[in-house]
């Protein structure tokens, strides 16, 4: 038999890799299954997953419940960024310039699929560099305030930052964060935005909003997780968007896997393309086609070995009963790296400094 | 098997095992593992006519656990666990009780929402149910207390769950924490009425639980169609009035005592109306409680028979 | 959208904002004529004061374009410029 952590990691893997598997599971899995999707804020994704891929499938009532709670959660959040795009794009529209959704908002409004059980917190959008001023000053008069940092918070997001300081409507509760790149300007990595704004896409719908082509929405999703995030726990949720996103466009277009390759080389992404497919491809079992994964810019042996062991122990759910030490320790060697990747070394040093010092001053 | 039909021994072994004590709630199974003693004794007296449950669904997965520092055993804390989250700060060990209830609200107010929740007691009688909808400190559990006294269903002090689905009520007859001069209120109102521990000083003042009729527990499946909203309001001295609301004052009113009626979407607006179409909705002011048991009984046995 | 008429108010869910508003009569008859099919101001106009039996077109018009402009805020309506 599988012991019991193990079980809990593979459980939700069956979910998202192919539904049908739970069929006939019984009632103490399907809670364990619950509780570990919960951990991942992946409950309602799993429910719609289910009711899309297998409607007849028995569910056990009180896990229709779990199901229709969370589903609850996510169409309100969901609604509340709808609305705020709407708030926002009248308060812009004599603004001519592309304003292109990122992440969440870009699959809704691309009518994505997976879209629909996906939980959201904020609004991400891109706008080229020279017109973040004017886009900050239009929206502060009309009722966006400005997160409240202290100078040096303020500083370092202007200076070193892919987006200003995150807005919100003094009457309404959705942060915008509104980036002009995709990466820190300190990261190892600098894709150029004008590159990727130029090939943005008007989205469905007679939308007034841009998305990225099908390419350069994965490419940033891959950024986004394997080069900026801290590869925890809440990051799982992104490797199942980045499944559910090589699934969807394969299908959709012959040519994607050939063009999203290229198009990691134009940009320098290779690396963290690499870790999404093979995670992708070994944990949710995507397919991917075996020669991308033998490209010859692939990442180092050792680095790679390393990542291959301690990402899938720090972004799956253990088991609540059995949390172990190992699992904190992936995470917080993954969380240095995060950091590592973001900035040059001596500036990681003083950023951390800083921050500890201001740490200490509260105390 | 109900809580008071095994030995307190038994239950200190199973809420210490990893399997815990599993008690179903309402709609909810609750988890339980704790090796807190006075905890569970005061737990066992409370929630004595509740369900042992046995390999059901569990909704909430709770451990009561004290701190793994020095405040271990010096001015002993406890600490509330949900699925390895502890969203609150340490409780001196002695509120462990009223650390379970608050924790226990947060869990079901923050994920329920196949719920409308309303922050409103429910009681039942002639297979009617009654919804006081109310702000803390307007007399609610008070008076749902009162009349779950007088032999009324007690479905509910502060939690009106109504399902998003049909718009039933579903019971969920948890202890009433009384606060301040209610519990003197009650005491002196039916001297057979069984309390908890009083706990000072909380975050509510002086709070102690009364324990729910036997009977409003064993009914807890038993869902019921909402048949009066009356918004209560306890005033000293003051005669039993009712007064007509408009309806459209009464759907703000139910609206906004709602924990999560902006969260329910459609469904909520759904809900909320379906409950002003079919509801008498009136306000209440009272000071005696006798007198407004007398005068609702009055107003139900009206309604079941304009029924009729 | 989803409205409810009571004697003489009426309570309005918004699908796109979700939120909840309270109508009186003309508001609710307003939004009731523009549910039906779209609309311009004028013929708005003309139609209140069947309903309404108002004389005084001027302090009618401003009332409407108010609560025109309001309705378009709390996105219950959509303006276009056509034919203003």
């Amino acid at each position: 038999m599988m012991d019991r952590p193990e079980k809990s990691r593979q459980l939700l893997l069956d979910a998202f890799i192919n539904p049908n598997l739970l069929k006939g599971l019984p009632l103490e899995d399907w809670e364990l299954l619950i509780r570990c999707a919960g951990a991942s804020k992946l409950v309602a994704a799993l429910g719609d997953k289910i009711a899309v891929n297998c409607p007849t499938m028995l569910v056990p009532e009180k896990v229709l419940d779990h199901f229709q709670a969370a589903q609850q959660l996510v169409n309100y959040r969901k609604q509340m960024t709808t609305w705020e795009m709407h708030c926002l794009n009248r308060a812009l529209i004599n603004l001519d310039i592309d304003i292109v959704l990122l992440k969440g908002a870009a699959y809704i409004a691309s009518e994505l699929p997976f879209a629909n059980g996906r939980t959201l917190s904020d609004i991400d959008i891109l706008v080229a560099k020279e017109n973040i001023e004017e886009v900050e000053k239009l929206l502060s008069d009309q009722g966006w305030i400005t997160a409240s940092l202290d100078e040096y918070d303020d500083y370092y997001y202007r200076t070193w930052m892919h987006e200003i300081p995150p807005m919100r409507h003094r009457e309404r509760y959705i942060e915008v964060d509104i980036h002009h790149s995709i990466l820190p300007l300190t990261s190892r990595l600098s894709p150029d935005p004008k590159t990727m704004l130029s090939d943005a896409v008007l989205a469905k719908g007679g939308a007034r909003n841009k998305v990225f082509s099908p390419v350069d929405m994965v490419l940033h999703s891959v950024v986004h997780l394997f080069h900026d995030a801290e590869l925890n726990l809440t990051d799982f949720r992104d490797l199942v968007d980045l499944h559910e996103l090589f699934s969807y466009f394969s299908k959709q277009d012959d040519k994607f896997w050939e063009k999203l390759d290229s198009r990691a080389e134009e940009l320098s992404l290779y690396e963290p393309l690499y870790y999404a497919l093979y995670f992708s491809k070994s944990l949710l079992k995507t397919s991917v086609p075996a020669e991308l994964l033998i490209n010859k810019n692939r990442p180092n042996f050792l680095p790679r070995v390393l990542m291959e062991y301690l990402v899938p122990l720090s972004i799956l759910p253990e088991d609540p009963d059995f949390m172990g030490k190992k699992v904190a320790f992936a995470r917080w060697l993954l969380y240095v790296r995060s950091h590592y990747l973001r900035m040059p070394m001596l500036m990681l040093l003083q950023h951390l400094m800083k921050k500890s010092q201001k740490r200490f001053n509260h105390v | 098997m109900k809580i008071k039909d095994i030995t307190f021994k038994q239950l200190v072994e199973h809420s210490s095992g990893s399997k815990g004590l599993c008690v179903s709630i309402g709609p909810f199974v609750v988890r339980i593992r704790t090796k807190e003693k006075s905890f569970l004794q005061t737990f066992s007296m409370l929630y004595q006519d509740f369900e042992v449950s046995e390999g059901e669904f569990v909704d909430f997965h709770i451990d009561m656990r004290r701190p793994t520092n020095v405040r271990r055993w010096v001015n002993a804390q406890i600490i509330f666990w949900v699925d390895g989250i502890a969203p609150f700060e340490p409780f001196p060990l002695d509120h462990a009780f009223p650390l379970f209830e608050w924790g226990l609200n947060w869990c079901i107010g923050r994920s329920a929402h196949q719920y409308l929740m309303l922050h409103s007691g429910v009681v039942e009688k002639y297979g009617k149910a009654i919804i006081f909808p109310a702000l803390p400190g307007s007399g609610k559990s008070t008076l749902s207390s009162a009349l779950g006294l007088r032999g009324w269903r007690f479905l509910s002090d502060e939690f009106g769950l109504i399902r998003a689905n049909d718009g039933l009520l579903q019971p969920m007859p948890r202890p009433v924490p009384l606060k301040n001069t209610s519990i003197q209120v009650i005491q002196n109102f039916e001297t057979s009425a069984v309390l908890g521990p009083v706990y000072p000083k909380t975050r509510k003042g002086t709070v102690s639980h009364l324990q729910s009729p036997t009977a409003s527990v064993e009914q807890s499946n038993k869902l019921v169609k909402p048949a009066m909203v009356i918004f209560p309001r306890y005033q000293e001295g003051s005669e039993t009035i009712f007064e007509e609301l408009p309806a459209h004052y009464a759907f703000l009113k139910l609206s906004t005592n709602s924990f999560n009626y902006e969260v329910m979407g459609l469904k909520g607006f759904e809900r909320v109306r379906d409950m002003i179409d079919s509801c008498t909705c009136l306000s209440l002011t009272y000071s005696n409680l006798d007198d407004v048991i007398d005068q609702l009984d009055k107003r139900l046995v009206n309604e079941s028979s304009h029924d009729g | 959208m989803s409205i409810c008429l009571w004697d003489e108010s009426a309570v309005v869910y918004c699908g796109l904002s979700g939120q909840t508003h309270i109508l009186n009569l003309l508001a609710y008859e307003i939004l009731q004529l523009l549910q039906e099919s779209p609309n311009s101001i004028l013929s708005l106009i003309s139609q209140l004061e069947l309903l309404f039996e108002i004389d005084d077109k001027a302090v009618l018009e401003t009332q409407i374009q108010e609560l025109l402009s309001n309705f378009e805020s709390l996105g219950l309506i959509e303006v276009t410029d056509s034919e203003n």
